[in-house]
């Protein structure tokens, strides 16, 4: 709960004070109003008095009373109020409050929520004890308490006129009257406490008046005892005198009684008008209430301008002191002691009759029956209206003996003898739960739980809270809701009060959630209550569950908007939205924000509405486009009244949102796909290496930057020539469920001398449609050098309204100035301890002198190839700048791919020929280049530096420009290659001889499915090696039947073996490589190609030939593919290379080398920067070197077939289909002269099924050891039928002494001829696993 | 506030930060053809203050005798609502908005509970299969469409009778 004024205990006893009426003679006024003070204010501020009060209960135990306060009231005040002009009063009060209350500077109270952080609220709620003041002070009489009547009554005469003892008669009968005839005000008892007071007048004083004084004195001393009267003597004051001028206690006890401010009093008097029927209307209208403002309007503020109390003098007060001390003491405590012994005089007596007679009623009529009117004396029944609405109506006569014990309790708690009071209230509870008269049962709760609360011998505190009888309050409350007065004859209701003091109670006591559940069990209509009840609900929460805290606001707010309580609502929604935001919880923030917003806007207090349009308007699309439109026009109407000069109509809006952040600079005119924007290392040292090489190496290397983004290092200007043209992008977004139009965007520029000669191309207007995004494209071409700063963009929104034809679409006169916040530094340690950004300089422009300036393309470089294809590609120069270029150089990450004719190489570096030896402005040239596709397949970027000069001029502009080309592609797999070479070691040749074997195979399975790659030639790029096919000698039948169409399909191999011999140059003749073709037929196109091939192979060679060793053979394999698209045809022509290195004899015999070709080829030395891994299907046909691991490999994966095939085969067949064994030659051959020996081998197949009808097609595949290949066709094909066999004959070549085991080499495969599904190719096991062969 | 009778469902995965990471609003088939969906956008920051208010009630019963259970039934009520949570092991809280049964049906307020603690325990497991994905990151909204459509499934499966 909120932090208040008073502590629950001030607050509770100031509830029920004594209260005594106060009867004022008019000549006793006019000396009071001599000090512009009737006598009730005169004497208030001595109301509470110091001095040592001292009370006695039934056992002449003493008590000193403390926070006494003795209540003094005039007729109109002890008369009840008009409730509707309560409730207006309510409400103004409120209302002032708030207006005053300063968020800022109250005392805030942290609340902790679960993420660690913690907000602050304001810990107080004024405007709560206000009303709660306002309401227990204004609480109508109600029959079933008599705490708040009169206990007597004051008579005030003076001495100004001649008979002061007759006017007191006047006033006794007035008085008399008021009590015999009146319901109101209500009395304590028939005998009432009456006092007699003698105003005189010191200012005007004389003998006569002193005479008058000390005769009524002593009338009234000895007709109504000692202690009864006093003679006051006041305005002993002069009045102007200055040191006394500090004495006044007045002036803070004036504006607390009466309402002083006239709007809220005289609109509380325009709404009661309309309402006010016959019956309130009398009783209504001639209330003070009701007619205060008028008073005060009259006379109120003058007389406050005049200084109130100036004939009183300190005296004066003591004086007043004294009599309030004696009036209490002497009189008012000593008659209330008197009152309680009666009065419990009168219960001891009456008791045993009384409970007699109802015992006997209740026995006779049974215990539930209702109470019967007239079952008691004193006792009567309600009035016909209300008896009717309630049976259990009951109303005790004010002298009723069942009233005893309630006023002997009530005099006990105004003299705070609080035992005393619970002993008579708990006595009076039980009696009044007996008679089932629940309102009074109710109120003698209410009284119970008071009573235990204030008594100092329960003590009752925060330590033994737990104890405390919170049952009394919720009785109560209970019955007063369910029995008390309905809502027509209550203005205030009971239970409300109640509700004030439990929560009061349990406040004290530490007992928040109870509190809390005692707020929230009020469902009331009136709204403003039900509002504060909600926000201390609230307030209860704030400690323990900060969640319901919010959630309570949100409540009371939307309670206190009805009540038209707006400032309060909007103070109760941001406590809320304090606890919501940032979180997500985007619905119910919208929702806070806009009731924020749109009462705010009543209250046209658009300061305070702004900030909140931005989450409304720019965050997640959340609401439907008609919401955001209203909220657009809402936050226009706001905007311009916020805006200082109505002339301004320009708005700095976010709608469409402008990423700043993203804001890209180019410094290049081309378009997006050539520009390089994140400069990587590869790059920067490129560029480093091309400076260094062009001589411009500098300490301070700084790569040249085309585009400035958020993911570039945008520490340094963006750096223009004169007239080249600037492109600066503006990303846009609309954030709206609206489309929305940007008309005539510009750019605006900081003032310098550049704006002038600026040309800028214009921008049409885009409409983004909802939530869509865009970019704008600005291009600038400046003409003088300087500096040019962009600062922001101004443009023009237009929102279409939908269904208001009236009004035309939104427009709004907008702008964004750009401050971009550069990278955050994480470098120094102040870096890190601190956030630190960088300055971003992307918008501020250096112009320079002009100067050339290159722009390369590629063209028709393909995205995807084949390993080795050959493409030729053209070079684009454009010279876009204002000088012209008399050097080109080009750099590449992939030197070995690129091959340019007519350029000198140095290096990586190729100097580009330009024709006539430079390129003018705005003159463009094409370069032609012939790219050779990486050999391993996989994803590819090439990176092209392009380096330049132009003539030099300008000492500013940098010496040398660069251009950046990237270039992503894909490599497919094509044609693999592979090949062994092995010395022909016949001495008789005395040049060196090699015998080659190449195995080539179509592995690209995808693309070049159905497609066969066609083979074209061989050619030996190492010119002192000439190749000739083997093959050729060989008998047409042992030919490799796939090599004699020259083309491959996919899965096919094709083996070439070839002989090489060395043969001495002739100086100059290296042009002439030794080549043969190897299809049958070759056409134009093929000619042309082996034609190019040379020309490639001579520039590839330039440097290659002198850096390789001569013991290397390089051939290239050259081959085509036909594609046919659309009915066209079109051939893709590659080169697949390998080097085959020599080595000589050595001790054991002769090294052999297997070399495979995907990682080698020309690329031997690993340039390729092979982003992916090489392709799956190299992998799998990679042979290892070793032989023996070799054959443990295939054997392991021959006996995995076997447990396969037991499985399955023999669940078919049984066995193996085919038997078979290799007949090994009886007489062991040699290896000869020259290395090598040719066996020729004979093979036995044999079906050993018998049954089935199917016949079998076999596959006998030869392969190749390290040490042996086959000679001649490496498949052999036979069908044979159930129980057929057949004999296969086939050659092998071995090159070395040892033991060969064949049944690594031959490997048969068998399928049934019928059966379609190829998953039945079965693996055959040998006959024999060890078919041992020994070469000497 | 007047508030309609809700026959609907909510659903709602809060974070480390109070911040809901998912909403899933579940119409009942017998209310879709009433007018409830043009007062649907009239409520539906009510759903949120409730299960935000209703966080304390969690966090309560975390550190109450129950506290080691991971499904709290009931833990508080709003007018015709009823909410029930289950806080999986790194504090991630489930809750789910449902209307609230008539006391006299006190056989099917045992049923309810079951199938609440059910739809619970389906949630739960395909969150886990979420926050297994490396690419989804602990306390972070679930934006995934997949699990959009699981719990989907669930809703259909499991609360279409309560």
């Amino acid at each position: 709960m909120a932090r208040t004024r008073l502590t629950p205990k001030e607050f509770l006893q100031e509830c029920f004070p004594p209260r005594l009426l106060c009867l004022i003679s008019e000549d006793a006024q006019e000396v009071c109003q001599k000090n512009n003070l009737d006598f009730i204010q005169l004497i208030r501020p001595f109301c509470r008095p110091t001095n040592d009060l001292i009370s006695s209960d039934l056992t002449n135990r003493r008590f000193y009373m403390k926070n006494f306060y003795l209540h003094v009231c005039s007729l109109e005040q002890a008369s009840p109020c008009n409730p509707n002009i309560t409730r207006n009063l309510f409400n103004d009060h409120v209302t002032q409050c708030v207006e005053n209350f300063d968020p800022h500077h109250s005392p805030q109270i942290d609340i902790a929520l679960s993420d660690n952080t913690s907000v602050a609220v304001p810990a107080t709620t004024p405007w709560y004890e206000v009303f709660r003041d306002d309401y227990i002070r204004f609480f109508p009489p109600y029959d079933y308490e008599c705490i708040r009547d009169l206990l007597g009554c004051l008579f005030v005469v003076s001495t100004s006129i001649a008979d002061p003892v007759g006017r007191a008669k006047a006033l006794i009968e007035q008085q008399v009257q008021l009590q015999a005839n009146q319901k109101n005000p209500r009395w304590l008892g028939p005998n009432i406490l009456k006092y007699f007071v003698v105003l005189d007048d010191l200012s005007t004083s004389s003998p006569d008046t002193k005479v008058r004084g000390e005769s009524a004195l002593h009338y009234f001393t000895t007709t109504y005892g000692e202690t009864n009267c006093c003679l006051l003597g006041i305005n002993s004051g002069t009045g102007r005198n200055i040191d006394e001028a500090p004495f006044n206690p007045w002036e803070n006890s004036m504006t607390y009684s009466t309402p002083s401010n006239d709007d809220m009093a005289s609109a509380a008097v325009a709404e009661t008008l309309p309402e006010v029927n016959g019956a309130n209307e009398a009783e209504g209208m001639d209330h003070p209430l009701a007619i205060t403002p008028h008073r005060t309007v009259t006379n109120g503020p003058d007389a406050e301008e005049k200084r109130v109390g100036m004939l009183l003098s300190q005296e004066d007060g003591r004086r007043i002191e004294t009599f309030i001390t004696d009036l209490v003491n002497k009189c008012l405590v000593p008659y209330a002691e008197r009152q309680i012994k009666i009065l419990n005089e009168l219960i001891i007596s009456k008791k045993g009759i009384h409970r007699t007679l109802v015992n006997a009623t209740k026995k006779i009529f049974g215990p539930s029956g209702p109470p019967r009117p007239g079952a008691a004396s004193s006792r009567s029944s309600t009035s016909s209206s209300s008896s009717s609405t309630n049976v259990s109506q009951v109303v005790y006569m004010t002298e009723a003996v069942e009233m005893h014990n309630r006023k002997a309790g009530d005099l006990s708690l105004i003299l705070q003898l609080y035992d005393q009071a619970l002993g008579f209230y708990q006595s009076a509870r039980r009696d009044y739960s007996s008679d089932q008269a629940w309102n009074y049962y109710a109120a003698a709760s209410e009284m119970c739980g008071l009573c235990v609360f204030l008594s100092p011998a329960t003590a009752f505190s925060t330590v033994n809270a737990k104890a405390f009888p919170l049952q009394f309050f919720e009785a109560a409350i209970k019955s007063y809701s369910e029995y008390g007065p309905t809502k027509q004859q209550a203005s205030q209701s009971l239970s409300v009060r109640s509700t004030f003091f439990a929560t009061e109670v349990c406040k004290a006591l530490g007992l928040f959630d109870e509190a809390a559940a005692f707020f929230k069990t009020h469902t009331e209509e009136f709204d403003l209550l039900s509002g504060l009840f909600l926000e201390q609900a609230g307030h209860c929460y704030l400690k323990s569950s900060p969640r319901k805290f919010s959630f309570q606001m949100i409540f009371a707010g939307y309670r206190y908007f009805k009540a038209a309580q707006k400032k309060l609502g909007i103070l109760a929604y941001k406590q809320a939205l304090k606890v919501f935001e940032g979180r997500q919880w985007s619905i119910a923030e919208d929702h806070i924000r806009m009731n924020i917003v749109r009462h705010s806007m009543l209250l046209r207090s658009y300061q305070e509405a702004l900030p909140h349009f931005a989450f409304l308007l720019t965050g997640v699309r959340r609401q439907v486009a008609s919401q955001q439109l209203l909220i657009l026009k809402d936050f226009l109407t706001c905007r311009r009244s916020v805006q200082s000069s109505p002339d301004e109509r320009v708005i700095n809006l976010d709608i469409p949102l402008i990423k700043v952040q993203k804001i890209r600079t180019i410094t290049a005119p081309a378009n997006d796909s050539f520009l390089v924007e994140s400069v990587d290392e590869e790059w920067l040292a490129l560029e480093e290496k091309a400076v260094e090489a062009k001589g411009h190496a500098h300490p301070h290397f700084r790569h040249q930057q085309f585009v400035f983004s958020d993911k570039t290092d945008n520490r340094h200007s963006p750096m223009i020539s004169a007239g080249e043209v600037l492109t600066v992008e503006i990303p846009l977004q609309n954030p709206l469920g609206l489309p929305v139009t940007v008309k005539a965007p510009r750019l605006t520029f900081q003032p310098g001398n550049l704006e002038e000669t600026l040309v800028v191309e214009a921008v049409d207007d885009v409409t983004l449609a909802a939530e869509e995004e865009t970019v704008l494209r600005f291009r600038l071409t400046v003409k003088e050098t300087g500096m040019l700063k962009i600062n922001g963009i101004e443009h023009v929104v237009y929102i279409q309204v939908e269904n208001d034809t009236e009004e035309g679409p939104l427009c709004i006169n907008a702008r964004k100035s750009f401050e971009i916040t550069g990278r955050r530094l994480n470098v120094s340690k102040a870096d890190k301890a601190g956030i630190v950004y960088t300055p971003d300089r992307r918008l501020d422009i250096i112009v320079t002198e002009p100067r050339g300036k290159v722009v390369g393309n590629w063209e028709n470089f393909p995205r995807g190839v084949l390993s080795g294809q050959v493409v030729r590609l053209g070079l684009t120069i454009d010279n876009q700048g204002g000088r012209s270029v008399n050097h080109l150089a080009i750099l590449s990450s992939l030197p070995h791919v690129l091959i340019f004719f007519n350029a000198p190489k140095d290096g990586d570096i190729l100097t580009l020929p330009l024709p006539n030896g430079s390129l003018e402005p705005r003159k463009k040239v094409s370069l032609s280049a012939v790219f050779v596709a990486p050999s391993a397949a996989g994803s590819y970027t090439i990176k092209c530096l392009l380096y330049f000069r132009s003539t030099p001029d300008g000492d500013k502009a940098p010496k040398y420009g660069i251009w950046r080309i990237q270039h992503d592609f894909q490599v497919l797999p094509g044609i693999t290659l592979k090949g062994t070479i092995q010395p022909s070691l016949s001495p008789s040749q005395k040049e060196p001889e090699n015998l080659i074997t190449l195995q080539a195979a179509h592995v690209n399975e995808v693309q070049l499915q159905n497609i066969s790659i066609k083979l074209i030639e061989l050619l030996s790029t190492t010119p002192h090696w000439t190749i000739s096919n083997l093959d050729e000698t060989l008998p047409p039948d042992q030919k490799g039947t796939l090599i004699s169409n020259g083309s491959l399909s996919y899965g096919e191999e094709a083996f070439l073996a070839l002989l090489a011999r060395q043969r001495y140059l002739v100086e100059g003749d290296s042009t002439t490589l030794s080549a043969f073709t190897i299809g049958p037929e070759l056409d134009a196109t093929d000619h042309n190609f082996i034609k190019a091939a040379r020309t490639i192979a001579a520039f590839a060679n330039e440097d290659g030939g002198r850096r390789e060793q001569q013991d290397a053979i390089r051939l290239r394999l050259l081959w085509k593919v036909t594609l046919v698209t659309d009915g066209k045809t079109s051939n893709v022509f590659g080169i697949r290379s390998i080097a085959l290195p020599i080595f000589t004899r050595s001790r054991e015999g002769v090294e052999q080398a297997v070399v495979r070709s995907p990682p080698g080829g020309d690329n031997a030395d690993g340039a390729d920067q092979v982003r992916t891994v090489p392709d799956i299907a190299e992998i799998l046909t990679k042979v290892p070197d070793d032989p023996f691991v070799s054959s443990i490999r295939l054997q392991s994966l021959t006996a995995a077939a076997g447990v396969d095939g037991a499985t399955t085969q023999e669940a078919q067949y049984g066995v193996d289909i085919i038997s078979w064994s290799v007949h090994l030659p009886e007489v062991e051959p040699s290896v000869n002269d020259e290395g090598f020996c040719v066996v020729s081998l004979t093979m036995e197949l044999s079906c050993r099924l018998t049954t089935t009808h199917d016949s079998f097609e076999v596959s006998v595949d030869l392969r190749s050891g390290s040490r042996c290949f086959p000679v001649g066709a490496r498949r052999h094909q036979v069908v044979l039928r159930p129980a057929e066999s057949c004999p296969l004959a086939f050659q092998y070549c071995f090159t070395t002494a040892g033991t060969y085991n064949m049944a690594e080499f031959v490997l048969v495969k068998a399928m049934p001829v019928r059966q379609l599904q190829p998953s039945t190719v079965k693996l055959q096991r040998p006959a024999n696993n060890q078919m041992l062969m020994r070469i000497l | 506030m007047t508030f309609p009778q809700f026959g609907r469902l909510y659903f709602v995965i809060v974070g480390h930060r109070d911040q809901p990471l998912f909403e899933f609003e579940a119409l009942k088939h017998d209310d879709s053809t009433s007018s409830i969906p043009l007062q649907r956008e009239d409520y539906r920051h009510l759903c949120q203050f409730v299960v935000h208010a209703a966080l304390d009630a969690v966090e309560a019963s975390l550190v109450g005798p129950q506290g080691s259970q991971m499904f709290f039934k009931n833990v508080d009520r709003f007018n015709e609502w009823s909410v029930s949570a289950f806080v999986t092991s790194s504090l991630i809280k489930f809750v789910l908005l449902h209307p609230v049964r008539d006391d006299s049906q006190s056989a099917m307020r045992k049923e309810e509970s079951d199938i609440i603690r059910n739809f619970f325990y389906a949630v739960y497991e395909i969150y886990m299969k979420l926050a297994l994905n490396p690419f989804y990151e602990l306390d972070s909204e679930i934006s995934s469409r997949g699990f959009r459509e699981k719990l989907h499934q669930l809703v259909k499966k499991h609360l279409l009778n309560l």
